[in-house]
């Protein structure tokens, strides 16, 4: 009943709705890449390579004569795959991390505090080349090295609500009456970070996107399956790039800008949402 | 019989100063003892920052003292077994001052009253739960019960927050400023409530509040709190109509009226509030209006008339170095 409400209310959010329809779009695009497509994406054919845009090829063929429009709308799976799912392990290690932390402090709090700090401070682009690189091609492993890569933020800012969070008397009455720690952070701290979480794991997402193509831009993971950095890797050393092929290089850039603004505009949309009913059902 | 003792209770913070070299002990809470017999309603009194939502804290078992003991029903609140700690926390409950902050804004309020009963494995019956909060004023309760927190008022709230303490059938209630964020036309209200309650299931209470004419009104016994100290102590009338200890004297002059100030108005000027605190001796006396040669003494506690101490040089209180 309070969810659909809090839907509908999002709906009615010029962002939220934007954003929805983005996504959705893109979802579509990568459910159905088989089906829309107007070309197999890795048939070669040597006829008709690198050919300008035209009715039948709209965005024109590669080097190999594959169909660019194809590759571009089947790129949408990986960019999704990726997103989601490296996000999902983000923030789920920066909830709990976050959680514990914030919540018992002292020596734990520090010792998870200077971790975080070492990972917001190192260039992660470096580290998940040479991890990657280690790792070796394939889908599981990109995720993970976005994912293990990326949670810091997240355990940030879940560890401040927290601190502030377990001072407040809704949970100091439940310790009064011997609520254990795992019920308070579960019943009473869990709910009350969630709304700001999902603001953040959508920004998580749009973040895991862009780091997967470029991952794939400079070489690292899997280069061989179809996404839009894979696709405007080719462009690049193909020298299609230097050559001004637009239409090589131009959609799927426009593509990772799009999904990722849609993401970022959900993430917006949740927490402009979620904070005014916060806001008063904290202290006034 | 007194159902609660608080014996030399002592709550010290250590305040890291930035040199680190000097380290700064706030004594929030420094030597209370206490007894509140059955039934009746102890007020703590106090100016913010004398440390008395600290002494509501250890009652209440959420901060753990420096040294001394809260016993409760003859059980020590920190130094017994597990089981008889659950048990003493189970007949304790706290309401605090801001209705905002201490209900869970995700639950319900159903939730809110289960939530007591379920943590100290108590049946949940929903004849108690309507009972519960029909005694604390929110009729019908078959409206409230589904509500969330944001879907109610102040006092809603409070009425709530009240309800959730009492369901358990506490033997002990700590209020902590329990009505002073409710709006002043509402205050009466929630005192009778607070009275009725105490009628009606005889709950021993200890109220912590900063104003001397609430504590007046519900309680049996006051007591004064200055600096983590009691500075006196009596029957609420004898405290409010007999005040001897200067700072006493303050608090109750500071209480408006509807009387204008003129005609009687300066007797005694305002005492200051923006002195340091002696680092010695009778933590009151830098603002003292009636301090001499021997305040530089940690005063005794003097009982100047039945059951009426006070802890003043005024009164002959011995000193302690």
């Amino acid at each position: 009943m309070r969810g659909t409400g809090l839907f509908i209310e999002f709906l009615h959010n010029r962002k939220g709705a934007a954003g929805l329809a983005i996504v959705a779009a893109f979802t579509f695009m990568a459910l159905f890449a088989p089906f829309i497509s107007p070309y197999n994406p890795t048939s070669t054919n040597p006829q008709a390579f690198l050919l300008p845009p035209s009715p039948s090829h709209p965005f024109g063929t590669d080097n190999l004569g594959q169909d660019l429009l194809s590759r571009d709308l089947y790129g949408a799976q990986i960019s999704l795959i990726v997103g989601l799912a490296a996000a999902g392990v983000a923030v789920a290690i920066g909830l709990v991390t976050g959680l514990v932390s914030g919540y018992f402090g002292g020596l734990v709090d520090e010792v998870i505090m200077r971790i975080v700090d070492f990972f917001i401070v190192i260039p992660a682009l470096v580290i998940m080349i040479v991890v990657a690189a280690l790792l070796g091609p394939g889908l599981l492993n990109v995720i993970a090295v976005i994912g293990f890569l990326s949670w810091a933020p997240v355990a940030r800012i879940i560890r401040s609500m927290v601190l502030s969070l377990r001072e407040r008397p809704f949970v100091e009455s439940a310790r009064a009456n011997n609520g254990g720690s795992l019920y308070i952070m579960f019943r009473h701290i869990f709910p009350n970070v969630s709304s700001v979480l999902y603001g953040n794991a959508m920004l998580a997402v749009s973040s895991a996107i862009f780091t997967q193509a470029a991952l794939v831009f400079l070489g690292v993971g899997n280069v061989t399956s179809i996404s839009w950095g894979g696709i405007i890797r080719e462009a690049y050393t193909t020298g299609a790039l230097t050559a001004g092929d637009m239409a090589w290089v131009v959609p799927p850039g426009i593509f990772i800008f799009t999904l990722i603004f849609g993401f970022i505009l959900i993430g917006y949309a949740v927490e402009e949402i979620m904070n005014p009913r916060l806001r008063g059902g904290g202290s006034g | 019989m007194e159902i609660l003792k608080l014996e030399n209770l002592e709550k010290h913070f250590e305040v890291h100063s930035r040199s680190r070299v000097r380290r700064n002990l706030i004594r929030a809470v420094d030597g209370v003892s206490l007894a509140i017999p059955e039934g009746e309603i102890h007020s703590i009194v106090g100016e913010s920052g004398s440390g008395k939502t600290t002494l509501g804290r250890m009652v209440a078992g959420l901060l753990e003292p420096t040294s001394g003991s809260v016993v409760l029903g003859g059980v020590d609140m920190f130094r017994s077994g597990r089981g008889e700690i659950r048990n003493l926390r189970k007949s304790i409950q706290i309401i605090f001052q801001d209705p905002y902050a201490s209900l869970n804004p995700r639950f319900t309020v159903r939730q809110i009253l289960e939530e007591p009963l379920r943590l100290n494995r108590l049946p949940v019956q929903e004849g108690d739960l309507l009972d519960t909060l029909r005694q604390v004023g929110l009729t019908p309760p078959e409206d409230f019960t589904g509500r969330y927190p944001h879907e109610l008022s102040g006092g809603q709230r409070q009425r709530v927050a009240i309800a959730r303490a009492m369901i358990v059938r506490p033997r002990f209630i700590v209020a902590d400023e329990p009505v002073s964020m409710l709006d002043a036309s509402m205050r009466g209200s929630f005192l009778q409530l607070i009275l009725s309650l105490r009628k009606r299931d005889g709950i021993t209470m200890m109220m912590i509040t900063h104003d001397i004419s609430i504590a007046h009104y519900v309680s049996d016994r006051i007591s004064i709190f200055y600096r983590g100290k009691v500075v006196e102590q009596g029957r609420a009338d004898d405290v409010v109509l007999n005040p001897a200890h200067p700072y006493t004297r303050a608090l109750i002059e500071s209480v408006p009226s509807f009387s204008r100030g003129d005609s009687e108005g300066s007797r005694h000027p305002e005492v200051p509030s923006d002195v340091p605190d002696p680092a010695t001796g009778c933590m009151f006396r830098n603002r003292c209006p009636k301090a001499m040669v021997a305040c530089e003494a940690v005063p005794g506690a003097t009982e100047i008339a039945p059951a009426h101490f006070v802890s003043c040089h005024l009164y002959g209180g011995t000193g302690v170095k």
